[in-house]
């Protein structure tokens, strides 16, 4: 009972006009730089933190939780209509997203991402305040192995997705393992492939590789396209928002998008990227025509938009009872706390009941305001596609160059951006799906280091894979996926042997 | 009106003479009383936002701004270790750009990841405080405290799964590796397991995947209080007031002091003023109550050193590192 008045003690004070215009400035910061690809929700928190001093700290903590799950939204529109994905956990939406952009339903594409965030965002909150401290519990059981299964889990979906030709996908991921192996390995220290470079010794950042090869490579392709004039106009077709069919077929996956998303989630690390990609795979496998994913599919879109909304919200699990930071932002977020001399974990919920339930329960309002503005944002965001490429390109180049310069201020990796726009060129024209590699370079550190952790512990025998159920029901699945995938293919190759 | 307008000439020529003399004056008095900032100041952190000492740097940034002093930008610059970060302040020739180091700049430079040699390659202008680490279990473990934990590592060194965070040769490793050695285990021996940072060593004890960590104490000390996790000692020379009960290494005897510190670097080339300047604004800001919060977060240690005594401090830290990291096999060869 007393948890329940706590609750909604938490009301009265997200709902004071001084905290709702907090949660707005938070949720509109997060909506422009989900926008921007390269400025992501970690540097737009920690530069805002000087401004938070003069605020209490239940307004600062609800305003930079705002930009963190508002940038959340924001992160769809570019995949849409751009192709490029402004962060990790939005490549899977630039798959179909921007086919669905190219079929002229670039409207309907951002109108699923932002019911599909909000019913994600809002469940996940739902099960927040009901699972919190259960959850945490579960979550711990997740140690080195069972990580390195999960990883095993998403890179196989990813294998199972790339389509047409298991080859090339396979050529894909390889090539982005091979990037996520640059920079200093944690476990021994030593430096591997930075040729001496300095700034390689860090490894090379995901956004570098996400801009490159999508922002970039696009705009070098659509430069190719119009020297041998085979460039296409998108257009807008039809009603700009959703139609009943498009509802219909978006509503499961939207319901399963935010289980899967908050689940996910609760494990810290990469939760919200491979949330989405576990998400895409599920609806693909359980779609009636899974030969329109990669060419429009509006369940693709709706599904991982949905789950890696509700993951970062599930995040906000390890964080507030662990004091455990999943992610950059949650990062920041955590710092925030720390700042106001708040330590977030097993006794926050015991200490400071106001902030918590003050944070979480703006987290409602939050979402509701981000449809508000996401919706009729729709129309203005769609008018992009009418911009001549010869204005949109360059657009798109400035804000890829400044973006990647504010991560590090380097030089340098403009160049690197720029060699994987040539690189992204190239797959383009080899038909090779770029998504693979983008993930791999996310997934592919975090995987090796949780087989090194895993083998360190148990002194290098790989039984260490079998001896906890989580990682044995991963492995069967894991399994699972792949069987099924090779099944499939092969009977669709025998049906259909042209394709 | 026009008798009197000759009066005033020579009188004006007076005035400008005298005001030029005092102006004059001025300048000198000003450049004997201390240099001072007198623009934006760029707070150069080699870690991403969020990071240790990018917490430090935005907390400095708050102080200088609150007292007056002068208004700054941090700029977050990752990469070679912190390397990049600091051959960036390094090289200025204007003092008002200066960089937030910790222990990493030393590891860093021995392991032969950073070129830049912190004895040489900057001014080192205020010791700003320091955070102890913690050495913790599970509340279940076994190991009650840490007599038993490093006996049990003399019966069998590989037999415990220790997390030290993410940096291989950074304090939190030899905190532990010097414990090993009081008792005579070769450090080597121990099985050391590395995780992205401290957050994930927390999850890994608390889930039970890990025997300890040794770990920075900010990390444990929720956890202790909780009754989660047993720390065992900290390597600090005097008691934490977060958790009062917990004992220093020293105490259990264990002659082990190790802190992760903080130490305001400037470029190499300063004038005497301009140290003197920053010793100034630095011990001001060592003792304003935002600095004060942010050390009692972490339930550190405030401590403050100038500039001469913490280049002396650098200097024996660097040495005692090197040793260490040597017969871990880390240091760099020559």
């Amino acid at each position: 009972m007393d948890a329940l008045l706590q609750v909604i003690d938490g009301f009265s004070i997200s709902l004071q006009p001084h905290n709702l215009w907090y949660t707005f400035i938070g949720v509109f910061m997060g909506t422009v730089i989900g926008v921007l690809p390269g400025i992501g929700p970690s540097a737009a928190m920690a530069l805002l933190i000087p401004f938070c001093y003069d605020l209490s700290s239940t307004s600062a903590l609800i305003m930079m939780a705002g930009i963190y799950y508002g940038a959340q939204y924001g992160g769809a529109i570019t995949s849409v209509l751009i192709n490029t994905p402004g962060e990790s956990s939005s490549v899977m939406t630039a798959i179909d997203g921007y086919q669905m952009a190219r079929k002229g339903r670039a409207g309907a594409a951002l109108a699923i991402s932002a019911w599909g965030s909000f019913i994600g965002g809002t469940t996940a909150i739902i099960a927040l305040t009901i699972f919190a401290v259960p959850l945490t519990t579960a979550a711990l059981s997740f140690g080195p192995p069972e990580y390195f299964m999960l990883m095993l889990v998403a890179m196989t979906c990813v294998f199972s997705l790339t389509g047409s030709s298991p080859a090339k996908g396979m050529l894909s991921t390889m090539i982005g393992l091979a990037i996520a192996t640059v920079g200093t390995d944690l476990q021994s220290g030593q430096i591997r492939y930075s040729f001496g470079v300095p700034a390689l010794q860090e490894g090379i950042d995901f956004i570098i590789v996400v801009v490159g090869v999508f922002a970039v490579g696009e705009v070098l392709s659509a430069l190719a396209e119009k020297f041998q004039s085979t460039g296409d106009i998108i257009k807008l077709d039809g009603k700009l928002m959703l139609t009943r069919e498009e509802w219909k077929r978006s509503a499961k996956p939207v319901a399963r998008g935010s289980l899967i998303g908050f689940l996910v989630g609760v494990l810290p690390g990469a939760g919200a990227t491979i949330a989405s990609i576990v998400s895409y795979s599920v609806e693909k496998s359980n779609a009636k025509h899974p030969e329109e994913f990669g060419k429009g599919a509006i369940e693709g879109v709706a599904g991982p938009e949905t789950a890696n909304n509700a993951a970062s919200t599930g995040s906000m699990v390890p964080l507030l009872t662990l004091g455990v930071p999943g992610s950059g932002s949650t990062a920041v977020l955590l710092g925030a706390f720390i700042m106001f001399g708040i330590q977030p974990g097993p006794l926050l919920f015991q200490n400071h009941p106001d902030v918590v339930w003050g944070l979480v329960n703006s987290m409602y309002v939050g979402n509701v305001m981000l449809l508000l503005l996401n919706l009729p944002l729709i129309f203005i965001f769609v008018r992009l596609l009418y911009i001549p490429k010869g204005l949109l390109f360059p657009i798109v180049l400035v804000l890829a160059t400044i973006g990647i310069f504010a991560i590090n201020n380097l030089e340098f990796e403009l160049f690197l951006c720029l060699a994987f726009g040539l690189l992204g060129f190239v797959f383009r024209k080899l038909d090779i799906p770029l998504a693979p590699m983008v993930l791999a370079v996310v997934l592919g550190s975090l995987m090796e280091q949780s087989f090194r952790q895993a083998m360190t512990i148990s002194g290098g025998s790989l039984s260490i894979f079998l001896h906890s159920m989580v990682s044995i029901s991963l492995a069967i699945l894991c399994v699972t996926i792949l069987v099924f995938t090779i099944f499939k293919t092969s009977i669709r190759g025998r049906r259909a042997p042209a394709t | 009106m026009k008798k009197h307008s000759k009066l005033p000439v020579p009188s004006m020529a007076l005035i400008t003479a005298a005001f030029m003399a005092s102006l004059a004056l001025g300048t000198s008095a000003i450049a004997q009383e201390a240099w001072k900032p007198s623009k934006t100041v760029e707070i150069v952190v080699g870690s991403a936002a969020g990071g240790g000492n990018d917490k430090s740097a935005r907390a400095l940034q708050k102080v200088l701004s609150e007292s007056g002093v002068t208004e700054s930008v941090v700029l977050n610059k990752t990469g070679a270790g912190g390397g990049l970060a600091y051959g960036y302040v390094s090289q200025k020739k204007d003092p008002h750009f200066i960089g937030i180091a910790q222990g990493g700049i030393m590891s860093n430079h021995i392991s032969g990841r950073s070129e830049l040699d912190p004895l040489t390659d900057v001014t080192p202008l205020s010791y700003m405080g320091n955070e102890a680490v913690a050495i913790a279990v599970r509340s279940d473990s076994p190991y009650k405290n840490i007599t038993e934990f490093v006996e049990q590592l003399t019966k069998d060194p590989a037999s415990l799964a220790i997390s030290v965070g993410s940096d291989r040769g950074g304090v939190n490793h030899g905190a532990v590796a010097l414990l090993a050695k009081e008792r005579g285990i070769n450090p080597n021996q121990l099985k050391i397991v590395i995780f992205s940072g401290g957050a994930e060593s927390v999850t890994n004890l608390l889930g039970g995947h890990i025997d300890a960590m040794s770990q920075l104490q900010n990390n444990a000390i929720p956890h202790h209080q909780s009754g989660a996790m047993r720390i065992l000692c900290l390597t600090s020379d005097q008691r934490a007031q977060a958790v009062p009960d917990v004992p220093t290494c020293k105490e259990e005897g264990f002659d082990v002091v190790m802190t992760n510190w903080t130490v305001v670097i400037g470029p190499k080339s300063l004038t005497e003023e301009q140290v003197k300047g920053w010793e100034a604004v630095l011990r001001d800001a060592n003792a304003s109550p935002t600095w004060k919060a942010l050390i009692e977060s972490v339930a550190g240690d405030g401590r403050y050193m100038d500039s001469a005594t913490t280049r002396e401090f650098l200097k024996e830290d660097y040495a005692q590192a090197k040793d260490l990291m040597t017969e871990l096999g880390l240091a760099k060869k020559q």
